[in-house]
């Protein structure tokens, strides 16, 4: 749990130096804290390794197929992605830029989810014989 | 924690920005912009690399 200090750390320090570089060159400033965000969500991203193991665990467990779950997870990381760039665009004062990546990861999310969608729907119709 | 890389992209940051002002100051204009043009390349080239590391990352994890 140490991570966060580190976080936190990097966090303002990227956020001192950004404002220092950005009165002479923002590109650079922009370039700044995409590495900082990229570095703090890479060292959250790689303790998420156990929680996914745990997830696998418990869906092996619950006798659950891997087809149910997986969906679940891939809109995880749409989401986490899409946040992510979305968020640089909108730094970077593209506001067109950044919904449209919001609006694609939606649409992404919804793709994603489909066959789960169809795994109701077929356990519906066995559930009610039909 | 790379926070090398932090303290590498704001001195190249700070260096060209200095570089730039100095070509300006010098009548150099082309110059001073072609610079800034090679200085952005490295860092969005080191930018650019730890994007990906973090997609291949995210990619493995939540088996894409």
């Amino acid at each position: 749990m140490e991570q966060i200090f580190e976080i936190a750390a990097l966090a303002a320090l990227g956020a001192v130096l950004c404002v220092s570089v950005r009165r002479t060159s923002p590109e650079y400033a922009l370039a700044l804290s995409a590495v900082c965000c990229v570095c703090a969500l890479g060292c959250a991203a790689r303790l998420l390794s156990p929680v996914l193991s745990f997830l696998r665990q418990l869906q092996q467990m619950s006798g659950m197929s891997a087809a149910v779950l997986s969906p679940l997870l891939k809109t995880v990381a749409i989401g986490f992605l899409t946040q992510l760039s979305g968020s640089f665009c909108q730094e970077a004062g593209e506001q067109a830029l950044a919904k449209a990546v919001e609006l694609c990861g939606t649409l992404l999310a919804v793709y994603a989810s489909l066959p789960l969608a169809s795994a109701v729907l077929e356990l519906l119709r066995e559930m009610l014989g039909g | 924690m790379e926070i090398d890389l932090v303290f590498k992209i704001a001195a190249v940051g700070i260096i060209v920005s200095i570089l730039n002002q100095v070509l300006v100051r010098s009548g150099r204009e082309e110059q001073a912009t072609m610079t800034t043009l090679a200085g952005l390349v490295v860092v969005l080239m080191i930018v650019v690399q730890r994007i990906a590391d973090l997609f291949a990352l995210v990619k493995a994890l939540f088996q894409f």
